[in-house]
């Protein structure tokens, strides 16, 4: 795809493990600057703990991942103030902050990170909501929110400050069709006007092949296919095929494992 | 040998959990004084929780303060009249809430309202992904919410203790005095007299260490809520506010052993 | 960087001709300078010329929205021209083309 020396975000053979259970295995891609990369899979595939550990959440070995070249198991805390405050990040949830108004919530990482006067900060949230279709919502608690809702605002906060690398959990789930094309739109325009690198994680097939420049698709902690969507979507590996497809998953393929189980539970 | 092999290494694991738990208490608190230089700005901040902690504190302090306070001057002037020295209920009422049931009773009452708010508030936070929404923001975590509850506590604490040591000093003389009959006088002379500097300076070093406790434990309890569980569930903030309300009372009265020891 | 042109033959017109970047970084000390160029020579008509802006955020309009919130609460005649289309793409982003341009689209000088 592209080189580690010109992509934004390189990882390289990453591995994540939660207590002993490994859940990500040699996962290596890039991310070249100014695209939208979407990140596919089923649920439990590893997509949100690929997500975390790009976005600092989840400590990385050493030659794992580089953001812009530098490897970030290196950085320092200065160092990741610095990239935390370049990136926006919208959470699966939408992680508003309850005991502020959404004008607050969008208003925070600006009073915090800028000097910018009130009235600035108060026109780029109303440009803020108005761009995830929030406008006249300013006044409201997330607690007066739909779940779309709270995510569409959790949208605003993360383009508050205007971030070079956009990074979006689950964008569409729980939106409506319209809505969801809305976000879509959205996230376009963002990479066009402000030549934003956007990282979407995604089960949505419809809005991925939509909006993707670059795509992933994982499975049980490994990837199945890492492309262009056409090359993705041609892909002959069996499971991105009953992935697009949108398959069910075939019976019997666990069955010897079902049956020990059930033989192994103790009668009463 | 095999079954006890196993209970060493989980015993092992147990006990390397609990060290590392302590460390990570340790780092938590150093945070968050580190974070009280950090920004965002927190006085707006500190004052929301100043009100939260003490203003909304303040009606279960008069309220126990009275009846502590009564209770003292009821238990006091029974057991003094059987030696005659009534006059003393006042000195007895004042030392015993001053240096300890003041400090006490207020930092239990207080754990028992606000800190296991605070605690389930940022637990809540937690599993809602608040927190990491925040670190994602560049804004420090501990900075931004434990370092304003910090202050809130260490102002709150001893302003609520002293108020509750008043209206306890004015409840021992509403039953020793106005009820049982104890002289007026000798009861204000007797807190006149034997009432001394070290007595309010241990009163308010009790009331700053249980106030620190108090927080500390409260908001790390709600911070991790759920991290070690990995399941980040709602189960998980009510088993860390429990935790948070327990543990602090305990540490508050083995504070209060340790810190009379010390300064008597 | 800022540069000031004052026609006073014209009634009082002031050309504003923004070079650089107008980011969050730099709006607050842009906003000043203007203003102060505002008060000191009473324009009635305010021209932002965008020819050499090489990039702006959503901080760069907001105060372009405010400029033009200022000149009308004022009556001045606010005009912004010359964006390059990197601008254009922003302004249009923020759905503000018709605030800022009145007619749909940017005043070509």
């Amino acid at each position: 795809m592209t080189s580690e020396a010109t992509s934004i975000i390189s990882v390289r053979d990453l591995q994540s493990f939660y207590g002993r259970r490994q859940v990500l295995f040699d996962i290596s891609f890039d991310v070249p600057p100014h695209c939208i990369f979407v990140i596919m899979g089923v649920s439990g595939s590893g997509k949100t703990t690929l997500f975390r550990h790009l976005i600092g959440l989840k400590p990385t070995r050493k030659n794992a991942v580089f953001i812009k070249g530098e490897d970030i198991s290196e950085w320092k805390s200065s160092d990741w103030q610095k990239y935390w405050q370049s990136i926006g990040v919208l959470f699966q949830s939408g992680a508003l902050f309850n005991s502020m108004t959404l004008k607050e919530n969008v208003a925070l990482p600006l009073q915090v990170h800028t000097e910018l006067t009130s009235d600035i900060i108060d026109v780029m949230v109303e440009m803020k909501l108005y761009m995830v279709g929030l406008s006249g919502f300013s006044d409201y608690m997330p607690a007066q929110l739909s779940g779309g809702m709270k995510k569409r605002a959790g949208l605003a906060r993360a383009l508050a400050m205007d971030p070079e690398l956009l990074f979006v959990d689950e964008p569409s789930s729980g939106l409506d069709p319209i809505t969801a094309a809305g976000l879509d739109d959205l996230l376009i325009s963002l990479k066009d006007a402000f030549g934003m690198t956007v990282i979407v994680v995604t089960h949505e097939l419809e809005s991925a092949f939509k909006i993707g420049d670059y795509m992933l698709v994982m499975d049980k902690g490994r990837i199945l296919a890492c492309g262009t969507p056409e090359s993705v979507k041609n892909s002959k590996e069996s499971r991105v095929r009953q992935f697009l497809e949108r398959r069910a998953e075939e019976a019997g393929q666990d069955m010897e494992a079902y049956l020990q189980r059930l033989c192994s539970v103790r009668s009463r | 040998m095999n079954t006890s092999g196993n209970f060493v290494v989980k015993l092992g694991g147990w006990g390397l959990s609990k060290i590392l738990g302590l460390g990570r208490m340790g780092m938590f608190l150093i945070y968050a004084i580190n974070g009280l230089w950090k920004p965002p700005g927190k006085l707006i901040s500190t004052i929301k929780h100043i009100y939260f902690i003490g203003h909304r504190s303040l009606f279960v302090i008069c309220f126990t303060g009275a009846f502590s306070g009564m209770v003292l001057g009821l238990q006091g002037y029974y057991t003094l009249s059987k030696f005659g020295s009534e006059g003393l209920l006042g000195a007895a009422v004042s030392l015993s809430l001053i240096r300890e049931l003041g400090p006490v009773l207020t930092a239990l009452m207080v754990t028992g309202r606000a800190g296991s708010a605070i605690c389930a508030e940022i637990g809540i936070m937690r599993i809602e992904e608040q927190i990491d929404a925040l670190k994602c923001m560049a804004i420090d975590p501990h900075s931004y919410l434990i370092s304003p509850r910090f202050i809130a506590g260490i102002i709150c604490f001893p302003l609520l203790t002293s108020i509750f040591d008043v209206i306890g000093i004015y409840g021992g003389y509403a039953i020793g005095v106005l009820l049982l009959g104890a002289n007026p006088g000798a009861y204000w002379d007797g807190i006149y007299k034997s009432v001394g500097w070290d007595d309010v300076y241990m009163g308010y070093i009790k009331a700053l260490v249980f106030a620190v406790l108090t927080i500390w434990i409260s908001t790390y309890k709600g911070f991790y809520a759920g991290v070690d569980s990995g399941s980040m569930g709602a189960e998980d903030v009510s088993k860390a506010t429990t935790d948070a309300v327990v543990i602090s009372s305990v540490s508050i009265l083995v504070a209060d052993y340790v810190i009379t020891s010390i300064l008597l | 960087m800022l540069k000031f042109e004052h026609d006073e033959s014209n009634g009082g017109k002031l050309t504003v001709h923004l070079k650089g970047s107008l980011t969050k970084d730099n709006v607050v000390s842009i906003r000043k300078e203007i203003e102060k160029a505002f008060f000191e020579k009473s324009p009635n008509c305010v021209t932002i010329d965008l020819s050499d802006a090489t990039s702006m955020d959503t901080a760069g309009v907001a105060l372009l929205v405010i400029l033009c919130r200022i000149c009308k609460s004022r009556d001045i005649n606010f005009r912004i021209v010359n964006p390059d289309d990197k601008v254009r793409k922003v302004i249009r982003l923020a759905q503000l083309e018709q605030l800022l341009l009145g007619n749909g689209d940017f005043n070509d000088q």
